[in-house]
């Protein structure tokens, strides 16, 4: 059925015209506000950087290299252990480097700030480090020599086995008490958000995997992530990156797209309601957005859904779909929505700032580069599989979700609302309107 | 002279003072984010490189903000006064601004009793930070939106973290990896970029 929106704003139909009238017009403005998207530089340069970020990223996976695990390997990957012990022996090994080199990685407030000791500070935490493993610093340094001097010729690769197997035992009588005590002695010459708080160290220290233990994290992979689910979920941690940041580009310049093209008046006068025209130009954009994600994902997994065939098992097809769905879906959500909010509020591009600066503090701000969601915007999961641990995380990662999808359509709402209010008001927020264009007019 | 200074205030007062708050909110909430205390040559550079060029973003990006509006830009092209004598007022404004910050920084680096030379550090950071800069100006200047600005001048930013390889002379943060030469490249790079970018709104009609 054909329909003339314009009897819709005369008030001549009868209200299940009027519904299909409404649907008719929120289809013509969506399609609009997807052509003007397609018209936008911002975007082309947004799917530029996105395509090529991803393929940067997902490169150094390599689906040939993906074996089935076979007993007498010499290295099966790496896992986190939660062995008191092997917590302690790891922590203190990364005391003993910091020390050595008074160089202390912090994330405060979400970004990464390099703290160093003063001489009085670097001798506490001597101190501290000999009350744990009973040994001076200058013998705990000559056995972190001894140790790296054994790898010292060898490449990058053999020197990051060398870091990863550097312990330092603690001493005899010594327990995970003593042990919680002392680091958070440290965390106080530190500060805040160091390794040595106990969310992160119970999260960090890796061990090398047994035959059995990399039998049962690929029968996972098989099983429980039917190869691609995995795969994507890997994708999904890259993209999020990007998409913390990039999304806002374009929300701010399609939220702007009026006010340059002086617009807004006449947008104000249209008979469509504001919640049509807001709620119309947001989903357009999302769906923009996410179309170039699920298009990238699609093709990153069929050498995965491939090679799940010669595995003997069915990859999940619609991986490329469901996974950036739950995962990526509703943080672009959210930018979009933020950018949507402060520009309709401030008639500004403040919103790039602030979401440029959250955008990096979360992503700085992980703790561990796999789980830890809580509520940060980027969800990282910097593995490819761990379906076991993946499962025990789920229901804190659709909390996250389900948070910023909340707030997304929140951030929506506000912006309809905020809409509205400058649609009765005939202009923007501000109270004072400066006439720029006078005053530049009379200096010249 | 007198119409130059008019011009500059003008702007400084209607476009470019939220610039300013938000470099001053930079410098602020510095001590959140970057330590000044006994920092060694690399931990020095890497807080002018990876903190302090942010100032480069926000001051030079938005130096074309009120030609966005058509009607401003039509005004300034029908005027005997050219272009390029309104823009380089604000240019000038940027960069003492960019010097004096980095001036700061360093300042308090060295009063935290840091170790590096100060001299070739603040050369080095005030090149960096005008070339990161100049990058946000030109993009903006040739396509007259400050938004692909910003973006553009945060994507090469983001490009040197992991890509800087791909980037050659032209890379960021080489001297938190002891590389101090590079200096002459950013300063060719940003007078390049930020002389192109005022011909460019000499030449061009959007």
């Amino acid at each position: 059925m054909k329909i003339d929106v314009g009897y819709f704003a005369k008030g001549v139909w009868k209200k299940s015209e009027k519904k299909e009238g409404k649907k008719a017009m929120f289809g013509a403005l969506f399609l609009k506000e997807c052509r003007q998207v397609l018209k936008s530089l911002v975007y082309y340069i947004y799917v530029v950087v996105f395509v090529l970020f991803i393929n940067s990223q997902m490169s150094s996976e390599s689906v040939e290299e993906l074996q089935e695990p076979v007993p007498g390997q010499t290295y099966y990957g790496e896992t986190v252990t939660q062995d008191e012990t092997l917590i302690m022996e790891g922590t203190l090994a990364d005391l003993v480097q910091d020390v050595c080199h008074n160089s202390f990685a912090t994330y405060p407030l979400g970004f990464y700030k390099g703290v160093n000791l003063t001489a009085e500070e670097i001798e506490q935490a001597e101190e501290i480090l000999k009350n744990c493993t009973g040994k001076s610093m200058d013998e705990l340094k000559e056995e972190m020599e001894e140790h790296f001097g054994g790898y010292a010729q060898n490449g990058m690769e053999v020197r990051m086995e060398a870091a990863a197997s550097y312990r330092v035992p603690v001493k005899e009588g010594f327990t995970y008490e003593d042990f919680e005590t002392a680091m958070e002695e440290v965390c106080h010459l530190v500060g805040r958000g160091s390794f040595y708080e106990k969310e992160s160290y119970e999260n960090r220290v890796y061990v090398p995997m047994t035959y059995e233990q990399a039998r049962e994290e690929f029968d996972a992979l098989c099983t429980k992530d039917n190869l691609t689910r995995a795969y994507i979920r890997l994708f999904c941690d890259y993209a999020g990156i990007v998409l913390a940041i990039l999304p806002i580009f374009v929300g701010v310049s399609g939220a702007l797209r009026d006010k340059r093209a002086k617009v807004q008046q006449v947008m104000f006068s249209k008979p469509a309601s504001g919640a049509l025209i807001v709620v119309s130009r947001y989903l357009a954009n999302l769906v923009m957005l996410i179309l170039p994600v699920v298009i990238v994902a699609f093709l990153q997994q069929r050498p995965y859904y491939d090679k799940a065939k010669e595995f003997g098992v069915q990859g999940d097809m619609w991986a490329f779909l469901t996974v950036p769905g739950v995962w990526l879906l509703p943080e672009v959500m959210i930018v979009l929505a933020f950018a949507f909010l402060i520009t309709e509020l401030t008639d500004s591009i403040a919103a790039i700032f602030i979401q440029v600066a959250w955008g990096i503090a979360s992503l700085f701000g992980a703790s561990t580069l796999v789980g830890n969601f809580g509520l940060r915007l980027v969800a990282r999961w910097n593995t490819f599989g761990s379906a076991e641990l993946y499962d025990t995380l789920k229901e804190e990662l659709f909390l996250n979700r389900g948070y910023y999808f909340l707030l997304a359509v929140i951030c929506v709402l506000m912006t309809v609302i905020i809409y509205e209010i400058k649609r009765k008001m005939g202009t923007n927020l501000k109270r004072n309107h400066y006439p720029f264009e006078e005053s530049f007019g009379k200096a010249l | 002279m007198e119409k130059y200074k008019k011009l500059t205030v003008s702007f400084v007062k209607r476009q470019y003072y939220p610039h300013l708050l938000l470099t001053l909110l930079l410098i602020v909430f510095s001590g959140g984010f970057v330590s000044f205390k006994a920092l060694e040559e690399p931990q020095a550079a890497k807080v002018m490189e990876m903190y302090v060029t942010f100032t480069g973003i926000l001051l030079f990006t938005p130096l074309f903000m009120p030609e966005q509006d058509k009607e401003i830009w039509n005004l300034e092209r029908s005027k005997s006064t050219s272009m390029w004598k309104v823009y380089l007022p604000r240019v000038l404004l940027a960069l003492l601004v960019c010097v004096l910050v980095t001036l700061l920084f360093v300042g308090l680096m060295k009063k935290g009793g840091g170790h590096f030379h100060a001299g070739i550090l603040l050369r080095g950071a005030c090149c960096e930070i005008l070339f990161l800069g100049s990058i946000g100006f030109f993009a903006s200047a040739v396509t007259n939106q400050v938004v692909i600005g910003y973006m553009a001048a945060v994507v090469y930013y983001a490009v040197n973290i992991g890509g800087g390889k791909f980037l050659g002379r032209f890379a960021l943060f080489k001297m938190m990896q002891g590389e101090y030469g590079t200096w002459t490249y950013w300063l060719f790079g940003a007078a390049v970029l930020l002389s192109g970018g005022i011909l460019a709104r000499e030449k061009m009609r959007f």
